[in-house]
């Protein structure tokens, strides 16, 4: 190092410092400073020329070429994802007959349906929506009465009585706590396998 | 028909859709340098072509987890190092001249396993001036670390930014930084006869 150049830096350049002068290296020019030392600075000048050589020489070094046909024996291999729709469509087509049949089934139903109502001056839409309402009502409470009846004749009563006997009241509180803290388990266990899933078809979307 | 003045956004679009011919276009894009830094890094023709393939298949497989705000290329090349990382760990390789593999007796084989350069140069003493430039750095690039030489293809070669490299490496952006100065420490330490 020339006395000169000890005077701008007070010393050779680092090689972090160096690397500022390869392309794309420093957000805009290398500093001021650094720039002044390297062209009053024998030594560093060569660290910095033999630096970019290096970088010409990896820069320039060619695309190689695969084997003519690459890319036919890739597509051979790729399984590209298929839209849902695609898969629906193809269904219809493979099936058209029974679609047809269903499609012929549920219009003539409906229609007829349609026909039935608009024939009876008295039905008003609120009097079919009451009706409608009365009918599922009475079927849900049915349907509950007969599930309470169904579990009374199968003696579960009598085993939940005979059980909360033996284990005590501390027992069946435990048990109790036990299949909460199990259910809990297992509904995490089921978001964590459909988060990826879920994920997925987010991003896919996006 | 498939554009291809397409982004490669709008061709993984495509693909999703299932378009065969989007795929072709992606391959065709990106066959050249996924092979090319494949084959840096295992130094085998055979199998960087395998392992090259098994990067595009994969890609597309997984084609429905990619995220459009990144560059498909860094994804791409993701999964490459991915495949060709798992691949080195796996196995000790064996070490090819780009002129041919050492057990290829006949000037067939020698043509068989070298692999074709694309010449930018009219002068044969050009030619011969950069073929030997290129065969001393290719040869310094296979006696670096494999992390290393991912690195400095990535950011030389590929023109890669540390982020991406970051990404595609998944390290963090210092260590990137670490191994491409390490690198090019280590290439002009070999390469320094070229300096005299």
């Amino acid at each position: 190092m020339t006395s000169d150049t000890n005077e701008r830096l007070g010393r050779h350049l680092r090689e972090e410092e160096c690397e500022l002068f390869l392309p794309g290296e420093a957000t805009g020019t290398p500093p001021e400073p650094l720039r002044r030392h390297v062209e009053a600075c024998q030594h560093c000048r060569r660290e910095v020329e033999a630096l970019r050589a290096l970088h010409v020489a990896l820069s320039s070094l060619p695309l190689l070429d695969p084997s003519p046909g690459f890319a036919e024996s890739v597509m051979a291999r790729v399984r590209l994802p298929v839209p849902w729709y695609r898969r629906a469509w193809a269904g219809l087509r493979a099936h058209w007959m029974a679609v047809a049949l269903a499609t012929t089934l549920v219009a003539a139903t409906v229609g007829l349906g349609a026909w039935w109502l608009a024939s009876q001056p008295e039905l008003t839409l609120g009097g079919l929506l009451g009706f409608t309402l009365d009918r599922l009502t009475a079927l849900f409470w049915g349907a509950v009465v007969a599930g309470g009846r169904l579990l009374w004749e199968s003696g579960l009563p009598d085993l939940v009585r005979g059980a909360a006997g033996k284990i005590g009241v501390t027992g069946a509180l435990a048990g109790m706590a036990g299949i909460v803290v199990a259910s809990l388990l297992t509904a995490g266990a089921m978001v964590k396998m459909l988060a990826p899933a879920w994920g997925a078809a987010r991003t896919t979307r996006s | 028909m498939i554009d291809t003045d397409r982004t490669d956004q709008e061709l993984v679009r495509l693909c999703l859709k299932g378009q065969e011919r989007a795929a072709h276009e992606l391959v065709s894009r990106y066959q050249r340098p996924v092979f090319s830094f494949i084959f840096r890094m295992v130094r085998d023709r055979e199998l960087a072509e395998d392992l090259a393939q098994d990067t595009f298949v994969r890609a597309f497989d997984r084609l429905a987890q990619y995220d459009p705000g990144y560059k498909f290329s860094s994804w791409l090349f993701k999964v490459g190092h991915n495949l060709t990382v798992d691949h080195i760990r796996r196995r000790e390789l064996d070490t090819v001249s780009i002129h041919g593999a050492p057990d290829a007796v006949t000037s067939d084989q020698q043509e068989a396993t070298s692999v074709t350069l694309e010449s930018e140069f009219e002068r044969p003493d050009e030619l011969l001036e950069a073929r030997e430039l290129g065969a001393s750095i290719e040869e310094a690039i296979e006696r670096l670390r494999p992390e290393y030489r991912t690195a400095i293809l990535l950011r030389h070669v590929e023109g890669y930014s540390y982020d991406e490299i970051s990404e595609v490496m998944e390290i963090p952006l210092g260590t990137v930084k670490t191994y491409i100065h390490r690198a090019r420490a280590e290439l002009q330490d070999m390469l320094g006869h070229l300096r005299e």
